[in-house]
């Protein structure tokens, strides 16, 4: 009986091990052969809404952690401009990956409270979970 | 008796006989249910790890094809044809272009992205592929805006 249980439960966990691995692979190469165009990143997609929804500590969470002055620059840059500017939509056109890198773009609308709008490109470089460049 | 005996012995061992592949061996459906338990278990463990991005919370505008305008300054880069993109640009805007292509040094392939348009106001992405100072391999996203017939600027 303890035979039966040790092989179905190694039954189970060789399938389970290859579902992981075979899901693991399987994305990074359909996204580096661009079979399926390229799929956004969860981590770029956070970073966007934070700067939209001027939460630092999102962004600060998905950012390499730098000094303290930069940081705090951050913090402030986000304070500033709380309530300046409304988003009105948020677009991402696309990106590419390549090795452990990626990159992500998006287009952002935006409206002042004097009512100007505003239509911004932003590319966003991620690295290890990380948004590593911004431009 | 004897023979009671005997018979109920006979019995005993093709009952055993009997009931020994079963306990032993799970039998090759019963094996290929459970393996395919354990893939569903770990296609699903790789979704948890590796989640897909959450709902936008905002409109989004429908992608475009790729403008021509951005075609022909692509067409020039990779031609690393100077000469001709100083006659098509604006000096503040090669600098843009150049700020916007740190830190390559020479581009092998820019590869369009996707492009969205709002009021005549086009943005068109890029990847740009190609050699850094240090001679490795880089890639940075460039975006030009088009606006009237031409590029108007580039991030």
């Amino acid at each position: 009986m303890g035979k039966v249980v040790r092989n179905a439960l190694t039954t189970v966990l060789v399938g389970a091990l290859l579902g992981f691995v075979v899901m693991s692979l399987g994305g990074l190469l359909i996204q580096e052969m661009q079979w399926f165009g390229n799929r956004e990143s969860a981590e770029a997609r956070r970073y966007m809404v934070g700067i939209l929804e001027n939460e630092p500590d999102t962004l600060a969470s998905l950012t390499p952690r730098g000094d303290l002055v930069s940081r705090a620059i951050q913090y402030k840059m986000t304070q500033e401009s709380q309530g300046q500017w409304r988003p009105i939509s948020l677009t991402y056109l696309g990106g590419l990956t390549k090795g452990g890198m990626s990159i992500h773009t998006y287009a952002i609308e935006l409206r002042s409270a004097a009512g100007r709008e505003q239509f911004v490109p932003l590319a966003l470089t991620v690295a290890n979970g990380k948004v590593i460049r911004r431009e | 008796m004897s023979e009671m005996v005997s018979a109920q012995a006979g019995q005993a061992r093709a009952d055993e006989a009997a009931a020994a592949p079963v306990s032993r061996t799970l039998g090759p459906w019963v094996t290929l249910l459970l393996f395919v338990v354990g893939l569903v278990a770990g296609v699903a463990a790789q979704s948890y790890v590796s989640p897909a991005p959450a709902p936008n919370p905002y409109p989004e505008l429908p992608l475009i094809g790729e403008p021509p305008e951005s075609v022909a300054v692509v067409r020039l880069i990779l031609a690393d044809d100077a000469r001709a993109l100083a006659a098509g640009m604006e000096g503040e805007l090669l600098k843009e272009l150049g700020a916007a292509l740190e830190p390559l040094q020479e581009v092998f392939d820019m590869k369009f992205v996707g492009a969205v348009e709002r009021r005549g106001d086009i943005l068109a992405s890029y990847v740009a592929t190609g050699r850094e100072q240090r001679a490795q391999s880089f890639s940075v996203g460039v975006v030009f805006r088009v606006s009237g017939g031409k590029v108007v600027g580039v991030n």
